[in-house]
């Protein structure tokens, strides 16, 4: 049976720790309300870049031509699962990388070049003895947007140099602060469905005066400068989306732990006063039984 | 909207700035320098990395431009509305000189020690969009042309 003391060491600890995750829950609530922000502030470029894209794609002659829109029979993937580099997230990281493996199946490595962001994805692949292509560790606290260009470089020329057939982004779609869900999406080629109509759309807005656009230099000119932005943002949005999260998901489970904590330090200051009450108990009892005694004695003599 | 007044919005990845009335707008386009006025024919046109600058509605004529360094995008025009979509887009007034500066000898020392071409392109762009900043805050060039 603990005694006293060391329930009340335990007390302690426990105490500790959650003023740890409780200041942990705060600053990550704080980081989460960036993320939030930041997420925000990219749509509306997102949405005109797409629209614009929508817009000019019907004039650039035949997206297929585009070495974006490449698709070819898949000999090799290139796949990038976006996670965290630190942990005490929840489930986070765990969900976005069981998706990556799920994506990944049981590709051998020469079908397969995996660039993992994150240092966590970094770890757990490199564990399970996949080779490593490349890897995007330290990534910062907020999605940034050099690290989009990277990414996007790195997969556009890993793409059409034809050393890989398809690029897939793993990545966590921010629902809301208690919903989080991995996702993977196809990068490159780029599916016309996602970045542009199937024709018929344009060519009803084209019924308006927006027929009489003048392009300068020409609408095919314009539409290869929108594909490399198109992919940028795109991982950029990946980026932003797993970052938000990321931040959901450890304020979630830094709340947890504080509850638990609080919990803990309740049940244990129960039995803390029973073995409180049950010590003072047994020692009044000795007391008396010590006092009956003595008296006893004293009667004898 | 106030007639014969343009709407100018600029919209970076990192977020929109908030949309103006203005009497004319001059964009770094592609092929050179355009002039937009109000009513003009409906266009999209690419950007290079330079000096987008306009005059607030209603200002002086006389009155200084406002000036913002952007670095690529593209521009669309349509009734009257001038919408921007940068790569980057920095007011003059924020534009950090020293910050500006370092970059742009960041970038030539890369250009002179000339290693391959990858690493070229990319000082050269790097080199464009600190002048293109500097020369959005008034500064003079400090070596000539790029």
């Amino acid at each position: 049976m603990a005694n006293a003391r060391d329930i009340h060491r335990r007390i302690r600890a426990v105490d500790n720790t959650r003023q740890i995750t409780r200041a942990m829950e705060l600053v990550a609530r704080t980081k989460l309300r960036r993320a939030q922000e930041q997420a925000v502030s990219a749509r509306p470029y997102a949405e005109a870049l797409v629209g614009l894209l929508r817009r000019v794609a019907g004039r650039g002659g035949d997206h297929r031509m585009s070495p974006f829109f490449d698709v070819r029979p898949v000999n090799r993937r290139l796949v990038m699962p976006i996670s965290a580099d630190r942990g005490l997230c929840g489930s986070y990281n765990s969900n976005v990388l069981r998706k990556a493996r799920e994506v990944v199946g049981d590709d051998d490595p020469d079908h397969l070049r995996l660039a993992p962001v994150g240092r966590k994805g970094r770890d757990h692949f490199r564990y399970r003895g996949y080779d490593i292509y490349e890897e995007f560790i330290n990534i910062g606290e907020e999605a940034d947007l050099g690290l989009a260009h990277t990414l996007a470089r790195m997969a556009t020329y890993e793409f059409n140099a034809g050393r890989v057939d398809e690029v897939i982004l793993v990545f966590t779609e921010f629902k809301s602060v208690f919903r989080q869900v991995p996702r993977a999406f196809r990068l490159l080629p780029i599916d016309p469905s996602e970045a542009l109509d199937d024709g018929e759309a344009t060519a009803r807005e084209d019924h308006g005066v927006s027929s009489l656009y003048l392009y300068e230099p020409s609408p095919a000119v314009i539409f290869e400068e929108l594909l490399p932005r198109f992919v940028v943002n795109s991982i950029f949005r990946a980026l932003t989306e797993s970052k938000a999260s990321e931040q959901a998901s450890r304020v979630t489970a830094m709340k947890s732990a504080t509850d638990n904590a609080g919990e803990l330090i309740e049940e244990l200051t129960r039995q803390y006063n029973r073995v409180r009450q049950a010590q003072i108990t047994r020692e009044i009892t000795e007391i008396a039984g010590g006092a009956e005694a003595l008296a006893a004695a004293r009667g004898e003599r | 909207m106030a007639q014969g007044r343009l709407t100018l919005e600029v919209i970076t990845p990192s977020g929109a700035h908030p949309s103006e009335s203005v009497d004319y707008v001059v964009l770094p386009g592609a092929d050179g320098y355009i002039g937009i006025l109000p009513s003009h024919i409906s266009l999209v046109t690419a950007l290079k990395a330079g000096v987008l600058s306009y005059r607030p509605g209603g200002a002086d004529p006389g009155s200084p431009k406002t000036v913002v360094a952007v670095s690529g995008g593209f521009a669309e025009v349509s009734d009257d509305v001038v919408t921007v979509l940068a790569d980057t887009a920095e007011y003059a007034e924020h534009v950090d000189v020293e910050r500006a500066r370092a970059a742009l000898r960041r970038a030539e020392e890369r250009l002179e020690s000339g290693k391959d071409d990858i690493d070229a392109a990319r000082a050269r762009t790097a080199l464009e969009r600190a002048v293109t900043r500097l020369r959005a805050a008034g500064e003079d060039e400090p070596t000539g042309n790029s």
